[in-house]
């Protein structure tokens, strides 16, 4: 339920839905982050989530490939709908879920391992062994990083930049093939060249995937995304529409106040 | 309450719009004033007075380009910065209109008037309406007033209409009056004048328009009057 029904007015994108968020409620033990969430993604498109910080932006993200399922007392009741199955059901294995809808984090989380061994081992977990040298060159093209490290594929992922560590860890992320690539503020600890490479980089991306985006950065959001759905503090999402209508005539007006920076 | 440099500089940014408006405006009223009364002191005006329009507009676009660039304004904020920018240009105009006027008083003879000057002055009038009530319209974030004063408009162009047609006819009609070289002459000059002047202050009613409608965008992100 909406707490703002005019915000909602605007048909839904005009695309294939990928995931299909219904009334979606979570809970910390009996703190409830997030509010009757109804959202739908829409498919190779990127979805950015913006709000303010704890307005559970981060913990939808969580919900989104059951990753929230690691912290002790979190529960998510109502229906996460991945291709029309939901995915919130104990039927569906969180690991083949996650193989499918992978996760890309603020920080670059690289293994202590090679360049190599980094994007292989995603595939060695799930059986892909054919073929390996292939499958990890493509997915170090698919994230960019190729020319920049086809030389040094066996020396330490601790090498790498900031910049091209993060970007090793969605190749690591597409080597499996997923179908959506979550990234949790991907940028916050990059520095605005390597943004401006990640960012390019989910532009070419979302020709092939769902992207969905958590950013504290509202211009990141306008820039990147097709669709922005704002969160604002007490978990409730406010509004959802194209990125362009948000920005330039946002229906709500606390998503106005919040975006041009009135309240925070 | 955050960002309060920023909207501080979107509050001086309407502030200079609106009273670059207001100089304009009352350049538009000074213009009229010299073809009622052609006199040298307020031509010069007229003219030393173009230079400080010019200079606002450049100050106003640079204070818009600085804020686009620094602040990545959206929603509302953004709207009043593009419709800000545009707003400008038409004030630009007007006063290159208004200083037209001057030019046109110092050439003109009321001997051979073909025209009723005052009927010329009325229209005159109504453009410099439109003008005040669009800029307090944009001052007041008043969506009807900007509304009701595009729709003076009308009446503008009707004038207009009406008075050219009438001063085409006068024109052809004095041909037969037997009139010599030299007061022809005058008259043909009289005539051009009268022409350019109603069509510079239907200009300038028209630049309102476009200033209203950008009020009007502004306000409600409406875009079907631009």
């Amino acid at each position: 339920m909406m707490s703002d029904t005019a915000a909602m007015e605007t048909p839904p994108p005009m695309v294939e839905t990928i995931i299909k968020v219904e009334d979606l409620n979570f809970y910390y033990g009996s703190f409830q982050a997030l509010r009757h969430i109804p959202l739908e993604i829409p498919k190779t498109r990127v979805t950015a989530i913006i709000g303010p910080s704890g307005c559970g932006k981060s913990t939808f993200l969580k919900v989104l490939n059951r990753m929230f399922e690691i912290i002790p007392g979190a529960r998510a009741e109502g229906k996460v709908l991945f291709w029309g199955r939901n995915i919130l059901s104990r039927e569906v294995d969180p690991v083949d879920l996650r193989r499918q809808i992978g996760m890309v984090f603020q920080k670059p989380n690289p293994f202590p391992k090679s360049i190599f061994e980094n994007v292989a081992y995603g595939l060695r977990v799930n059986g892909k062994t054919s073929n390996l040298k292939e499958r990890v060159e493509w997915a170090l093209r698919r994230a960019a990083l190729w020319d920049e490290v086809k030389d040094n594929l066996h020396r330490s992922a601790f090498e790498l930049s900031g910049g091209q560590q993060q970007r090793l860890c969605i190749a690591r992320a597409l080597a499996v093939e997923p179908q959506v690539l979550l990234m949790d503020e991907p940028c916050s600890a990059l520095d605005p060249l390597a943004t401006a490479k990640i960012e390019d980089l989910i532009d070419q991306l979302k020709r092939e995937y769902t992207v969905v985006i958590v950013t504290h950065n509202m211009q990141q959001a306008a820039r990147v995304s097709d669709f922005a759905a704002v969160f604002l503090t007490g978990g409730e999402l406010v509004e959802y529409d194209e990125t362009k209508k948000i920005f330039e005539n946002p229906k709500d007006k606390r998503v106005e106040d919040y975006i041009t920076g009135k309240f925070g | 309450m955050v960002r309060e440099s920023y909207q501080e500089q979107l509050r001086r940014l309407s502030c200079d719009v609106f009273s670059m408006g207001n100089k304009v405006a009352g350049r538009l009223n000074l213009g009229l004033r010299a073809l009622e009364h052609p006199d040298k002191e307020l031509v010069r005006r007229l003219e030393e007075g173009d230079e400080e329009i010019d200079e606002l507009y450049l100050k106003i676009e640079r204070d818009c380009i600085d804020l686009l660039a620094l602040q990545q304004p959206v929603a509302a904020d953004l709207r009043l910065i593009t419709a800000s920018f545009k707003i400008i240009t038409d004030l630009e105009r007007i006063a290159d209109l208004a200083l037209n006027l001057g030019q046109y008083a110092l050439k003109y003879s009321a001997r051979y008037a073909l025209l009723p000057l005052d009927e010329l002055l009325a229209v005159g009038q109504l453009s410099v309406e439109m003008l005040y009530e669009e800029l307090k319209a944009y001052h007041d974030q008043d969506v009807a007033r900007a509304e009701a004063a595009i729709k003076l408009d009308e009446e503008v162009d009707s004038r207009f209409w009406n008075l050219t047609a009438l001063l085409l006819k006068r024109l052809m009609e004095s041909e037969f009056r037997g009139h010599g070289p030299e007061e022809a002459e005058e008259i043909a000059e009289n005539t051009v004048i009268l022409l350019l002047s109603l069509r510079d202050l239907e200009r300038a009613a028209d630049h309102a328009v476009n200033i209203g409608a950008r009020v009007v965008y502004m306000i409600t992100n409406r875009k079907d009057l631009i």
